[in-house]
């Protein structure tokens, strides 16, 4: 925590802490939900627990879907979300930001090659292991400004999704939550194929001609696999009983 | 592309999104709002990634540059310090979020200062250098592969790799020494004396005056100094410098048992040492120095020459010769696949991905090798394919049960009801058996796929035919071969067992003596009177195999040529003569193995000189004298001889 990056997202996971707490103290929810929430989050920041802020959330969901607390003090039979439900979902996001750029510059960045740890030291020395961890120098100007931008274009965009997500469906006659949850799934879904498909395509564009060989050959074997390999076992067979004559 | 910290996120955020959504009666806005806030920024983290990294390979430039304290170099000298300065300029226009570049070391070279990593962002117009300093302490050559970059987002979701291979080979000749055979301590160059001047002021038959002294009988009366005898009153006479060229050849044995072990530090490294001193030294002192070198199929020969040129060309030959690594086909693939998996992994990460390079997962299921084509098949190969005949026997059982069944029972219900437990015991079982094979043969499945995956970069690599990658699949003998080539091409060292399972010595290679016997026959045919033959061979493990060696080497002394045998010897083995340290107790199979080992090389290497004495001709440990104060003693004599003739 010396160094200048970790402080400054360390600082800032503090402050959004700080009004979560405050936005759910605001909101008065059971003491003890209330507590294990916090000890969650604080616990998170604090040891830089990877699943930490993740655990968080879901205490924050608990702590919502609490029916004591729900039925005291939260209309949420009401359409849209209000003033303390943008900051809390503002300073979560800034949250989870900071917690996982601070694990970033305190653990591992890069996974571990999976052959390592099959292997024996020769293997260890031809692939030589360098230090997978992001240097603790300060934050960027460009990462801290995407950072600040990002935040009031999530919110908005996540508002136009609720808004946008229609809530009657007329062919089905299913219940509106089952019928967003399945729309956004086909939208999720959809837009991810043609995002994938579309990178995919700037990637074929890009190979090499060795790429590209390597391709048509895994293509080819796919197709004649069977015949190839009657063939090719007969051959090794016969250059086995060969050495076999020779030795004998 | 994605980790797992990546995945716990996504898995738990969707989760809680779909919670979020059900909550009755129609969806929790606050929590759909956060949730749907923490999607979006995953997904635009996502795509924003995606874009940074599709074009990776082509957008990243690398330049590489080695420098000495003089400026940029494109050749090295063994035990010189070179600085590696590598630039890498990104021209993407989105920038690059966090990279790891890592330059990859060649292997062989000391890093002594600096890192061969640099990380951090990757923007336009603002490049990353890496720099370091090598030492490089052995003669071969240097291979620069290229740079790794490992790519990820500021929180690391995501995760990129790709390795811009840029292989580039420098050599590094042998150290300079001087008309001594001895390394020069301060300057480094300029070691050939100018044209006329001469380090070794004899008498001769040459131009230049050298000294003057009583006349003896026989002398020729034109070499009478009339006025100095004058002055005198006795005869005198002149004596001029010789200027006799003696002609010297090194036989350098290159087959794969002086091979053996790491570049470098293995036996053939000693014997390009004492070639490269004694080549240097005799053109240093104006000598024809020509270079063979041989294994058990062909000779490369390099005529005798003094020029500079010359030096310069056998010394290349020397460090090429040097990085030439030992194969065999009867290695197990076992013993190679991790290895040259890794490398390639790390060196063509885009070549060994599920997208270009399939492996389907049920293959080694239903199709494991066949222990058939395997030279050494043991119970556990058949056994491995023992999934495919339980299925067989399951379809073939049920093939039988199933009309057995309804036409041995009377009632089709009772009927069904037996073939629904047949069913439940045949699908235990063969699942049962299943999982029992799945745990035993797990690594062998993987090996499956790391050869496929392997064998189909090789054969791109080395331009087989179509069927190449199928033929790579069920040849072992083949397989290693490529691999083994794929792996000495990349300088990785590995491992090979010097003694095949019936306990044969796989590397005497006795084709050698005939192709170094033919070789000396025509240096003896080419030369001229009086040259010095030096045979740099490893003849120890071929003492019966010797008599068209020792045939040759008499036709050689019968023309008045010199020879001597250098035997190279493994680093590491107590030397000739040594004392032997005193057995060990049998408590230790290594040692009871390096014991007769040693004792194996000593016997040898007795019987050897024992063979070549008889023609009077010396035979040297490589390690134990001074080879290159003798080779020279030798010229010396024969320049002697020279004159007196």
């Amino acid at each position: 925590m010396s160094s200048a990056a970790s402080r400054d997202y360390a600082l800032l996971g503090w402050v959004a802490y700080a009004m979560i707490a405050l936005v759910l103290a605001q909101r008065a929810p059971g003491l003890p939900l209330w507590l294990l929430c916090l000890v969650v989050g604080g616990a998170a920041l604090l040891f830089h627990w990877q699943l930490g802020s993740l655990f968080f959330l879901t205490t924050i969901f608990a702590v919502y879907l609490d029916p004591l607390f729900a039925r005291r003090y939260y209309d949420w039979r009401s359409a849209s979300p209000t003033l303390f439900d943008l900051i809390l979902t503002g300073a979560v996001l800034v949250y989870m930001i900071a917690h996982y750029r601070l694990i970033g510059l305190t653990r591992q960045m890069l996974p571990r090659p999976p052959y390592l740890a099959s292997t024996d030291g020769t293997t260890a020395r031809a692939t030589r292991q360098t230090a997978m961890y992001r240097s603790r120098r300060e934050i960027t100007r460009s990462e801290m400004m995407q950072t600040v931008l990002l935040l009031p274009i999530l919110l908005v965009l996540a508002q136009l999704v609720w808004i946008v997500l229609p809530d009657r469906d007329s062919t089905f006659h299913m219940s509106p939550s089952v019928w967003r949850v399945l729309l956004l799934a086909w939208v999720v879904a959809v837009g991810g194929l043609v995002i994938v498909t579309l990178m995919r395509q700037l990637r074929w564009r890009q190979q090499t001609a060795a790429q590209a060989a390597l391709y048509l050959q895994d293509i080819l074997w796919q197709e004649t696999r069977g015949e190839q390999r009657v063939l090719t076992r007969w051959l090794a067979w016969r250059r086995v009983k060969l050495w076999r004559k020779e030795q004998a | 592309m994605l980790t797992t910290r990546g995945w716990w996120f996504l898995l738990i955020v969707s989760f809680l999104l779909v919670v979020a959504l059900l909550t009755p009666p129609f969806g929790h806005p606050a929590l759909t709002l956060l949730t749907l806030t923490l999607f979006l920024w995953f997904a635009q983290e996502w795509l924003r990634f995606a874009w940074q990294t599709h074009a990776l390979a082509s957008k990243l430039s690398v330049c590489r540059e080695l420098r000495d304290e003089r400026g940029r170099v494109t050749a090295l000298w063994a035990g010189q310090a070179v600085t590696v300065r590598v630039r890498c300029q990104w021209s993407g226009w989105l920038d690059v979020s966090w990279a790891l570049l890592s330059d990859w070391q060649p292997l062989g070279s000391e890093r002594f200062e600096g890192d061969a990593h640099g990380e951090g962002p990757l923007a336009r117009r603002v490049g990353m250098t890496i720099e370091y300093r090598l030492h490089c302490p052995h003669v071969g050559r240097l291979r620069f592969e290229g740079v790794a970059a490992h790519v990820s987002d500021w929180q690391g979701f995501f995760y990129h790799r790709v390795f811009l291979r840029q292989p580039v080979v420098i050599r590094v000749l042998p150290p300079l020494v001087d008309t001594g055979g001895h390394a020069p301590s301060g300057k480094r160059h300029n070691l050939l004396p100018p044209p006329g001047v001469h380090r070794h002021r004899r008498p001769g038959s040459g131009s230049e005056l050298l000294d003057l002294r009583d006349y003896l009988p026989g002398d020729p009366p034109k070499l009478i100094a009339w006025r100095a005898s004058a002055r005198r009153d006795r005869l005198i006479t002149r004596e001029y410098e010789s200027e006799v060229p003696v002609r010297c050849t090194v036989f350098l044995d290159t087959s794969p048992s002086t091979r053996l072990g790491p570049a470098g530090r293995n036996a053939l490294a000693r014997l390009i040492e004492i070639t490269a001193a004694v080549s240097q030294a005799a053109i240093g002192n104006r000598d024809l120095v020509g270079l063979c070198l041989f294994d058990d199929e062909d000779t490369t020969y390099l005529a005798p020459a003094r020029t500079r040129q010359h030096l310069i060309r056998l010394l290349q030959v020397l460090t090429d010769a040097a990085n030439q690594a030992p194969a065999t086909g009867t290695v197990e693939v076992e013993e190679v696949l991790p290895l040259a998996y890794g490398v390639a992994d790390e060196l063509y990460p885009d070549m060994l991905d599920a997208e270009r390079n399939h492996f389907p997962l049920w293959l080694p299921w239903v199709f494991p090798q066949t222990p058939a084509t395997l030279r050494w098949p043991t119970w556990r190969d058949w056994f491995y394919r023992s999934p495919l005949w339980v299925l067989i026997a399951a379809a073939g059982l049920t093939a039988v049960v199933v009309p057995a069944v309804f036409l041995l029972v009377d009632s089709p219900r009772r009927g069904l009801w037996w073939l629904l437990l047949y069913f439940i015991m045949l699908t235990s079982v063969v699942v049962g058996w299943m999982l029992a094979m799945g745990a035993e043969f797990n690594g062998r499945r993987r090996g499956a796929r790391w050869r496929k995956r392997l064998a189909a970069l090789l054969s791109v690599r080395d331009g087989l035919a179509p069927g190449g990658l199928s033929l790579l699949l069920e040849d072992d003998e083949r397989f290693v071969r490529h691999a083994q080539r794929f792996l000495a091409e990349h300088q990785v060292p590995y491992r090979l067992p010097l003694y095949d399972p019936q306990g044969r010595y796989q590397f005497a290679a006795p084709a050698k003596i005939d192709v170094l016997a033919r070789a000396l026959l025509r240096a003896v045919h080419k030369g001229h009177d009086n040259e010095l033959f030096v045979l740099c061979a490893d003849v120890l493990e071929l003492s019966e195999q010797l008599g068209p060696l020792l045939r040759a080497v008499q036709l050689a002394l019968a023309r008045h040529h010199r020879v001597l045998v250098i035997c190279p010897w493994p680093p590491g083995m107590p030397l000739p003569g040594a004392a032997v340290p005193p057995p060990a107790r049998a408590d230790s199979v290594a040692l009871l193995l390096d014991r007769v080992v040693m004792e194996r090389w000593h016997r040898a290497y007795q019987q050897s000189r024992r063979s070549f004495a008889a023609l009077g001709v010396p035979v040297l440990c490589a390690l134990e004298q001074e080879p290159v104060a003798v080779i020279l003693k030798r010229m010396d004599d024969l320049r002697l001889l020279e004159k007196r003739r």
